[in-house]
């Protein structure tokens, strides 16, 4: 979701045409012991980004990286003086620096891609928060020792109610809260089945090259398939799309190899 | 099926069968597939009171089948599907549940925002409409309740502190911009989409050209005072035919010519009733007034002080008859 100060990227209006900077550094917070599954999906889906677009960037990890972000969400990149959070806002600041991956779309791919991201962050995304702060499981087992880890004892339990409350009211104006687990994973069934009957048997979304959608894609389906929650039926789900396993699995062998201790698909 | 499917809806206006998105969806998709809908244009969002865990939220449109209820777009089109309608939503394409999806989240808030968060739209168009077709005492709050329903949804959606509107005008300058950047970045996606053809998918009309419609057609057709949108989309041949043409075929008549409700046995009761009341109401008022005013008289106060008086004569007979009764 967009949000205010992003209003500091209308600042850039004509592309800049210097290099890609040594000293671009993105924020995330802990990945093993803090960071929920929301977070890391869109954290995987920057980073994938970056490194479809052969860009670099130094991975920072801080404790109160969300409250250092500009829109209060993570992943959020610092190049030079420009501050720049969340996936969409970081590719329309890659693409006034000249670097983008749908150069070679035409304009009907382009309109498909953007209807399918829509459908990633509003169904996977709502998803994610709904099964994070809604289901009471998860939330003890899960959201409640990982949010609370970051901060001492009464605060981080304080912050967590409040930050539930906040995401619960935020679900409800969009009909999501009052949708009980079933539902939740037939949504997630849903948007899976849609992806892979557009992916078919291509290598990516729109043929051989990726795009922001593979990354967006891969960030949130690696997350499901790799986070360990109390009801395993998740990533179950997932699993049954052989194509979508198949896209991370290219995505993250042809772009992640590099990082150390990465978690792989089995 | 033995029972008729009936859906209550708002009604319509400016060559419109109905002014509300929603209802507008669901409508344009049973005229595309064919489904035997009565359409009730009741204007009373009281008649589906829903409790949703900690709002009361009254709405528009109501779906009724026999027993069943709904009230979300979503399950309708699935019930139809259940009665062997249209199979095509159960296994529609994977574009147009992805094209959905883009217009209720770039095109919908700039819906919303034009209508109920700009000033002048709503004090000058919006409000009005309203108040208008809605029955009595519903008129004088719905549209203000509505109205910060849906500023909390926005505020919610861009992740504002406060609660008042006019807490931080800079943020609400930048939501403006930010919604109508959105919404005009989605008829641009839309435009190039639907290119030269009749039907965003294919020759006929499928569940996703009822979904843009929704949204298209009160977008071009309803007046509004400010609205850079309207301006956009009326620059977009492609989107303006595509509207025109859809109410042209499925929508012939306009709806404002023809009498809205054919009226159902229920509903002559209903305002028989209705009328019964009011007459009710009318003379209780009356006698209110009349006797407030003294130009009757009713002679409770002379019963009571004359029954007082026989009180007070009594007791006192009472106690002389004590008295000489101690005195022997």
């Amino acid at each position: 979701m967009p949000s205010v100060l992003m209003a500091e990227l209308q600042a850039f209006e004509s592309p800049v045409k210097e290099p890609w900077p040594d000293d671009v550094e993105m924020y995330v917070t802990h990945e093993v012991e803090q960071i929920l599954l929301p977070e890391s999906s869109s954290c995987l889906a920057v980073q994938a980004f970056f490194r479809m677009c052969g860009l670099r960037y130094k991975l920072q990890m801080r404790i109160n990286a969300e409250s250092m972000s500009p829109s209060g969400k993570i992943p959020f990149i610092r190049c030079g003086k420009a501050v720049v959070s969340e996936l969409d806002p970081i590719v329309s600041f890659v693409a006034h620096r000249g670097i983008s991956l749908t150069t070679e779309l035409s304009d009907v791919e382009k309109s498909d891609m953007r209807a399918y991201m829509s459908l990633v962050y509003n169904v996977l995304g709502n998803a994610e928060q709904h099964l994070m702060w809604c289901d009471r499981v998860t939330f003890l087992e899960v959201t409640y020792p990982r949010f609370t880890s970051a901060f001492p004892r009464p605060l981080g339990g304080i912050l967590c109610y409040l930050r539930q409350r906040k995401m619960r009211k935020k679900l409800r104006v969009i009909d999501w809260e009052s949708k009980d687990l079933e539902k939740v994973y037939s949504e997630i069934d849903n948007c899976c089945r849609v992806l892979s009957e557009r992916l078919g048997s291509q290598k990516y979304f729109f043929g051989n090259k990726p795009t922001e959608l593979d990354a967006l894609v891969f960030g949130h389906l690696f997350s499901l398939l790799t986070t360990h929650l109390p009801d395993s039926r998740l990533s179950a789900v997932v699993h049954t799309y052989d194509n979508l396993v198949e896209l991370c699995s290219t995505v993250e062998n042809e772009f992640f190899q590099r990082i150390e201790g990465s978690v792989s698909l089995k | 099926m033995s029972k008729q499917m009936k859906l209550e809806t708002w009604s319509g206006g400016w060559g419109l069968p109905s002014i509300d998105p929603t209802c507008l969806e669901i409508m344009a998709y049973a005229k595309f597939s064919g489904v035997p809908l009565k359409i009730v244009r009741t204007d009373n969002p009281v008649n589906g009171f829903m409790k949703s865990f900690g709002t009361v939220r009254c709405q528009l449109p109501i779906f009724r089948h026999g027993e069943t209820v709904y009230y979300d777009p979503k399950d309708v089109l699935l019930h139809f599907c259940k009665e062997n309608y249209n199979a095509e939503f159960g296994q529609r394409c994977a574009d147009s549940l992805a094209y959905e999806q883009m217009v209720h989240t770039r095109l919908s808030p700039a819906l919303m925002h034009a209508w109920w968060i700009d000033e002048r739209n709503y004090q000058d168009v919006i409000r009005p409409t309203l108040a208008k077709k809605l029955p009595f005492p519903l008129n004088y709050f719905y549209p203000g309740h509505t109205q910060r329903w849906m500023l909390e949804r926005i505020r919610l959606h861009y992740d504002l502190p406060g609660d008042s509107k006019d807490e931080d005008n800079e943020n609400w300058e930048f939501i403006k911009k930010d919604v109508f950047r959105t919404g005009k970045e989605c008829l641009n996606f839309l435009s190039l989409k639907l290119g030269d053809s009749e039907f965003f998918m294919g020759e006929s009309p499928r569940f996703i050209d009822a979904v843009i419609f929704s949204h298209l057609a009160p977008l071009m057709r309803i007046p509004l005072i400010k609205n850079n949108l309207q301006a956009h989309l009326r620059a977009t041949p492609n989107l303006a035919k595509f509207v025109d043409r859809v109410l042209q075929r499925y929508f012939p008549t306009a709806p404002e010519d023809v009498p809205a409700v054919v009226p159902l046995p229920g509903m002559a009761e209903s305002s028989r009733r209705r009328n019964f009341l009011i007459c009710l109401a009318g003379l209780a008022l009356m006698w209110i007034y009349a006797v407030s005013h003294g130009h009757v008289r009713v002679n409770t106060n002379r019963l009571k002080m004359t029954d007082l008086q026989t009180l007070e004569s009594a007791v006192e007979d009472f106690y002389e008859a004590n008295e000489d009764g101690d005195q022997t």
